[in-house]
């Protein structure tokens, strides 16, 4: 996709302050409180969190354990804390609780264990946790402009420096550097929160 | 500069990473339906003891640091919710005014959007109760609400509109004089004005006191 014209940047910076826009007002609202807020966050979120439970169980597990993490996030709202990180990755953080609880109850369910590997609880959390990471990141750099994302992608997948990144796609060094910029704070924020559920700080 | 364990996950990130599958259709009416049903029983502690209770059984290895920061956010959490809860049990809402809002005659979209509101008054303060169903769903933009005078001219701005909840009547600002309620569907342009966009309108059957 290598752009070489110049007014491509400008449509993509409206296109970037858009997504930008509803992520932080989805996380901003949520924080407030609300009933809209969780139907908002549902629309958003649900085929992420949905995904990421498909992971590990059945699609009717899946279902149920969807159910219970957007539940489970409207009873707790009150401790979602915008500034620390995005709904999106609070969210994954609390279905990774409610996929555990699903694969103890089907294993303890004799006769029903169509579920994923059943493996010591400790391998099967580690794994969640790298699961829950790929697909956090992999929506962060989705919700970003194609422009925003090439940049990113480049910089460091392909390990590119910006002034190469710049002269590739004739894009101002500045540019270059405040896509990449947003792209690691998108990243940064899906992260975050979804840590913040385990560690607890 | 450059995050190495990010970078480490962006490396590992597979296609099926990005697969998206959605959840069925009907699971969002089982959502709102449980989250409507402990609402209406009035459940006031928020899920972290869920989470902490069954943390206790997962052996976890921060199960203990886990623990002790739910009893502290559990504490926290519910001193939080306890105030508005504490307002809204009181039975000294009266209603003043009710209509339902229509998406009649404007901006049409894929599925109708309907609404009611409510004007209520509660310890001397006029609120506005909206709820509005099929909201739209435009990346990008947000809902907004209005009160608009009978002749389309005046209008007051309540702000964003987050939910279903009750928005406060600005100082001065009466349901008489601004009976429309309207909620437009608005850039994030920093426009201030009425985008022109208007989701759902009614009228509050209110006579005009001043007139």
């Amino acid at each position: 996709m290598v752009a070489s014209t110049r007014g491509f940047g400008g449509e993509a910076d409206d296109a970037d302050a858009k997504v930008d826009d509803v992520d932080r007002r989805i996380d901003i609202a949520f924080a407030a409180g609300g009933d809209g807020v969780l139907k908002d966050a549902y629309e958003r979120y649900s085929s992420l969190v949905f995904s990421f439970c498909r992971r590990s169980l059945t699609a009717d597990l899946a279902a149920d354990a969807t159910q219970e993490t957007f539940v489970s996030a409207w009873r707790s709202r009150s401790t979602y804390d915008d500034t620390k990180g995005s709904v999106a990755g609070w969210l994954v953080g609390i279905a990774r609780f409610k996929i555990i609880e699903q694969l103890r109850k089907a294993g303890r369910d004799s006769g029903v264990v169509e579920v994923a590997a059943q493996r010591p609880d400790h391998l099967q959390d580690g794994r969640l946790e790298q699961v829950a990471d790929r697909m956090l990141v992999a929506e962060a750099l989705n919700q970003l402009p194609d422009r925003v994302r090439s940049v990113v992608e480049m910089a460091f997948l392909e390990d590119l420096t910006h002034a190469e990144i710049a002269e590739r796609c004739s894009l101002p060094l500045g540019t270059v550097k405040s896509d990449v910029r947003r792209g690691v704070e998108r990243m940064r924020r899906h992260l975050e929160s979804r840590s913040g559920v385990n560690h607890g700080s | 500069m450059v995050d190495e364990h990010l970078v480490a996950i962006m490396r590992a990130v597979e296609d099926n990473d990005r697969l998206r599958e959605m959840p069925p259709a009907d699971l969002w009416s089982a959502i709102e339906a449980e989250v409507r049903a402990e609402s209406a029983a009035g459940r006031t502690e928020p899920d972290v003891e869920t989470v902490g209770t069954r943390a206790i059984v997962v052996p976890l290895r921060r199960q203990r640091r886990l623990v002790t920061f739910v009893g502290a956010l559990a504490v926290a959490a519910a001193a939080a919710i306890a105030i508005p809860l504490a307002v809204s049990s009181r039975n000294e809402v009266t209603v003043l005014a009710a209509a339902p809002l229509s998406n009649e005659g404007l901006a049409s979209f894929d599925a109708t959007p309907t609404g009611s509101a409510r004007l209520v008054s509660s310890h001397g303060n006029e609120f506005l109760e909206v709820s509005v169903q099929n909201v739209p769903d435009r990346a990008g933009d947000h809902l907004e609400l209005w009160l608009i005078d009978t002749q389309v001219k005046g209008m007051v701005s309540l702000g964003p509109y987050t939910g279903n909840h009750r928005y406060a009547l600005p100082t001065g600002v009466s349901a008489e004089r601004f009976p429309i309620v309207d909620v437009s569907l608005e850039p994030a342009d920093g426009v201030p004005t009425h985008s022109g966009v208007s989701v759902v309108r009614g009228t509050l059957p209110v006579s005009d006191r001043s007139a």
